[in-house]
């Protein structure tokens, strides 16, 4: 599995997302990019069936959750259908094609 | 005592909305300036206090309206809040007519609908949206408001019928008000098998995005009565912004933190309520207002809907008399100031359709900015008939 990397405050050690040049729980200014866990569950989804850009017109619809990673940030991810549910234990990964993008994964996943 | 005791609040203007306009939304507050004038008798250049709200003005603000319109004010105030923005000018413009900063303020939210306006405004919302919201699948705002939905049905029961019932209701009202853009009849059965936009949410649970403005004038008393103006009086005022920043997902708002205390501050409560207005970008953000604010228990909004006629045709208790967003349109920020002034219009017996047999007490609650995964400031306002 790719490993998951988001900003950790070298002073504190919170998570911080969506990115940020400071840390929100002590204001530190020392964000750094590492790999943390990946792990969380679905707090909520939706399948989307319009959408305002253009881009993703000719893929509708597409599902996405939001996940509260166990190390604290909440994320809006793309969300494969068997993981729509609340409470639906996964892992976060980067899309292969957009690394600043990511997708839910079961959590245990042979690929 | 808050202090407003000598601050009228009058002329509730409307700009009607189109659901496409080739006009700038400075075209809008112009609009909205000339109407404010002849509804007051007044001259431009007696406007010395000037509030403005927008979302798609920038990169401009307030400070060149000042120039598009030619106003000198002496007091400026720029609300970048959206739907909290009616409520927020208001409590500035109180606030600023009873210490003398300025005699007479012109509170005016206005946006536009040219072809490109819509999709600029989601892509650039906010820095967060712009990096992690938008890039799954460009749902914008549906998206976020369809997974607070989502958990809310799973966390306190609620079906989708449950919403569908509100919206019918502010489909009733919308009918006599001729400015909604939706006024024909929506059965539970219309509502339940329109098309899904983003599920749980179908078409009739999002508002019709759209151009206009609304405006109202904030003044003493004593001008008010000169002008031979009717007003209505702000009795008490919160806002929040940020609130319960630990909770997982959007179950509860601000408003939870200050209705009680704006209660004690007006002196009166839920009980002596004649008009709700809530900010009804999703239903489901209706059923919060409605909870946090003491209308009913936290989870009961769905019984509490279900149990009550809110329509202006039955006695008791009237919400979103002139039909909300949800019937009416959303005009950007004018979305804002909306439920503001139509309770201005039934307090001081000047409704345009839907004249409420009696209008003593309104109660008006803003909700805006959906920086990421909620939006973040609330806002509410007790207001009374003038006299």
């Amino acid at each position: 599995l790719t490993a998951l990397r988001l900003q950790r405050c070298e002073d504190c050690g919170a998570v911080a997302w969506p990115v940020a040049e400071r840390c929100r729980a002590c204001l530190s200014p020392k964000l750094r990019e590492a790999r943390v866990d990946d792990h969380g569950r679905v707090l909520s989804f939706t399948t989307g069936h319009v959408s305002f850009d253009p881009a993703f017109r000719d893929r509708l619809p597409i599902t996405i959750g939001l996940v509260r990673l166990d190390i604290g940030p909440v994320m809006i991810v793309f969300l494969p259908d068997r993981l729509a549910r609340i409470g639906e234990p996964c892992r976060i990964r980067p899309l292969a094609e957009d690394p600043s993008v990511f997708e839910a994964v079961p959590p245990v996943s042979l690929s | 005592m808050p202090g407003y005791e000598h601050v009228a609040v009058t002329c509730p203007v409307s700009v009607p909305y189109q659901r496409r306009s080739p006009h700038s939304p400075a075209w809008f507050f112009g609009e909205a300036l000339v109407r404010l004038l002849a509804a007051a008798g007044l001259e431009r250049a007696e406007i010395d206090g000037f509030a403005a709200s927008s979302l798609m003005h920038a990169p401009d603000t307030a400070v060149a309206l000042t120039r598009d319109l030619d106003l000198a004010p002496r007091w400026l105030e720029w609300l970048p809040t959206g739907g909290a923005s009616g409520v927020m000018a208001l409590q500035r413009a109180a606030r600023a007519v009873a210490a003398g900063d300025a005699e007479i303020i012109a509170c005016i939210a206005a946006d536009s609908a040219r072809p490109e306006d819509f999709s600029r405004l989601l892509g650039n919302f906010s820095h967060a949206s712009k990096t992690a919201v938008m890039p799954y699948g460009g749902l914008g705002p549906n998206g976020v408001f369809a997974m607070i939905t989502r958990a809310y049905m799973e966390r306190f029961g609620a079906e989708r019928s449950d919403f569908g019932r509100l919206c019918v209701s502010q489909r009733s009202n919308a009918m006599a008000y001729a400015q909604a853009l939706f006024r024909t009849p929506l059965s539970l059965e219309e509502y339940l098998g329109a098309r899904l936009v983003a599920e749980p949410l179908g078409l009739f649970d999002c508002v019709p995005a759209c151009a206009g403005a609304e405006a109202f004038l904030v003044m003493p008393v004593a001008r008010a009565r000169a002008l031979g103006l009717p007003y209505a009086r702000l009795l008490a005022t919160g806002e929040r912004h940020n609130a319960f920043a630990q909770d997982d997902i959007a179950w509860r708002g601000g408003w939870a933190l200050d209705a009680e205390r704006v209660y004690a501050e007006a002196g009166r409560g839920p009980d002596d309520i004649d008009l709700l207005q809530t900010y009804d970008d999703y239903p489901v953000i209706s059923f919060l207002q409605m909870e946090d604010l003491g209308f009913c228990a936290k989870g009961e909004a769905a019984r509490f809907v279900a149990t009550h006629d809110l329509g202006v045709a039955t006695p008791g208790l009237v919400h979103n008399s002139s039909g909300g967003q949800l019937s009416g349109g959303q005009a950007g920020a004018a979305g804002g100031f909306l439920g503001l002034v139509e309770a201005l219009r039934q307090l001081s017996g000047q409704a345009l359709g839907n004249p409420m047999a009696r209008c003593e007490t309104a109660l008006v609650s803003g909700y805006g900015m959906v920086v990421y995964d909620r939006c973040l400031s609330t806002a509410l306002a007790m207001l009374g008939a003038g006299r």
